[in-house]
């Protein structure tokens, strides 16, 4: 069973099932939401389908969603995707997972906050948005951290699962809410190789603000690859 | 002022990408796909896009912005929009002298890159930013490694404090810490941190924590100040 995702292009939270969806190749109807200036999710029309008020909407004949962790779980599961993605028999790794999925929600509530804020100028309480956002933005660097001591490039394991589809958009779309407010990547390399991983997963697409790597037509001229270089840090 | 150190090595894998700051000269530092190491002026040639927003593409760097393609010379070597034309070889952007050595990836702006004096075994651990001057992070190093007592899981001495790099000693687990300070502007600066061998992730994770602990107590002051 197929299902309908009421969808907004430059949204973050919608951009998560549409990545997810893409990298699962699943079929499904898309129907844009004028988000701004039409607020469209707020007319009687959208919020006789679901009552938050909200962009995403995924709906079927039989459910209606509108928090994103609760879509990519059930995606995750309807479409059996492998096992990775939320890994049935690991109640250690499903409770990790549901914890980053939780963080993801103070991703959105600080930088999602603050892109509109970049983006349609909606009010915003700008100094516990950058405080938020950094200190949510260090959470994350010292997890990733930790996890490549164990030898993990992921959040919970050395596999993608929701819970990395969750928390990618925000953090890859921080520097597009401002410069110097420490939301920029340069002081984040853990953070910096986590979102070269998401990118190179099969069947990534990108959104405004996350390009993919090889989105440029790829010109690749050998001028001298000097053998002797050091091999240096290649993976 | 010499080499300074601006990232791991790890941090920068082949057909990558970063930026970094030193002593105010703002750099695009990068990896060819072959693994070839270059620090220049972070500023294209053309018009002036940050490079460090730039792709590798094979042994080149390419621009965001209208794609230039800089070989490892820095010498402008294609133009999208001039497929066909040879650029001149005026077209370059500014470099500077790198080097890796011990794991850290070494750069200087004032043409004098000296070897740095380097343990070649060591491990990465982590580079960690900080909203405040490395000087007030080495007083809470201080003050921190003379409180610490018997309790302490590594009891950390301070073995050598040059102006750059420290290195703290555990005599109970045997292990050298090495800080690598990297001032930058705005009153911030960053660790490189690296310790002496092969060491469990458990402890690993837990000198992370550590220099977490060392950031809360020296950024007291670290006030929203969006400028
Ligand atoms: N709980 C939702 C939050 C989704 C959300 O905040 N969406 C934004 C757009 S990205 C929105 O619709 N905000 C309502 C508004 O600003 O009017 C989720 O996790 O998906
Ligand atoms: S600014 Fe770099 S190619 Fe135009």
């Amino acid at each position: 069973m197929s299902f309908t995702l009421y969808d907004y292009a430059l949204s973050g939270n919608c951009y998560k099932i549409r990545l997810f969806a893409n990298i699962l190749n699943i079929d499904y109807e898309r129907i844009a939401v004028e988000f701004y200036p039409g607020a469209d999710h707020r007319s009687e029309k959208m919020l006789a389908i679901s009552p938050a008020g909200t962009l995403p909407i995924l709906t079927t004949d039989d459910i209606v969603l509108s928090e994103t962790s609760a879509m990519l779980f059930w995606i995750a599961r309807n479409y059996d995707a492998p096992d990775h993605w939320w890994p049935e028999q690991d109640l250690t790794a499903q409770a990790n997972i549901l914890q980053w999925m939780g963080f993801s929600s103070d991703l959105t509530a600080t930088i999602g906050q603050g892109r509109l804020h970049a983006l349609f100028q909606t009010p915003i309480d700008k100094d516990k948005m950058i405080k938020g956002g950094r200190a949510a933005l260090r959470k994350i660097e010292a997890h990733l951290s930790e996890q490549s001591f164990d030898g993990c490039s992921f959040l919970t394991g050395n596999k993608p699962t929701i819970a990395d589809i969750a928390c990618f958009p925000y953090v890859a779309l921080s520097p597009d809410v401002g410069a110097n407010i420490g939301f920029d990547h340069d002081d984040y390399p853990a953070i910096r190789n986590w979102i070269y991983a998401m990118k190179s997963l099969d069947g990534f697409i990108p959104m405004p603000g996350i390009y993919a790597m090889h989105e440029l037509k790829d010109h690749e001229i050998d001028y001298g690859s000097q053998k002797s270089a050091k091999a240096g840090a290649s993976k | 002022m010499a080499s300074i150190a601006v990232a791991l090595s790890k941090d920068l894998p082949n057909g990558r990408v970063m930026r970094a700051i030193v002593s105010e000269q703002d750099l695009v530092v990068w990896r060819s796909k072959s693994g070839i190491l270059s620090a220049w002026e972070n500023r294209c040639p053309h018009r002036g896009m940050r490079l460090s927003h730039g792709f590798v593409r094979g042994e080149a760097l390419a621009c965001m912005y209208h794609g230039w393609h800089y070989d490892k010379s820095a010498t402008c070597r294609y133009i999208p929009a001039h497929p066909e034309l040879e650029p001149p070889e005026t077209i370059r952007a500014q470099e500077f002298s790198s080097i890796e050595k011990g794991g850290l990836i070494w750069v200087s702006v004032d043409g004098s890159l000296e070897e740095p004096l380097i343990d070649e075994n060591l491990t990465p651990l982590r580079s960690i930013n900080f909203q405040c001057a490395s000087k007030t992070v080495q007083e809470v190093i201080t003050k921190s490694t003379k409180l610490a007592g018997d309790t302490d899981p590594f009891n950390f001495t301070t073995k050598a404090a040059g102006y750059h790099h420290w290195v703290l000693f555990s005599e109970k687990k045997e292990l050298n810490l090495h800080l690598f300070f990297h001032e930058l502007p705005n009153n911030a600066c960053k660790i490189h941190a690296l310790i002496d061998k092969d060491c469990p992730a458990q402890i690993q994770k837990q000198i992370s924590r550590m220099m977490e602990s060392w950031r809360r107590s020296a950024e007291t002051d670290y006030e929203v100040s969006a400028k």
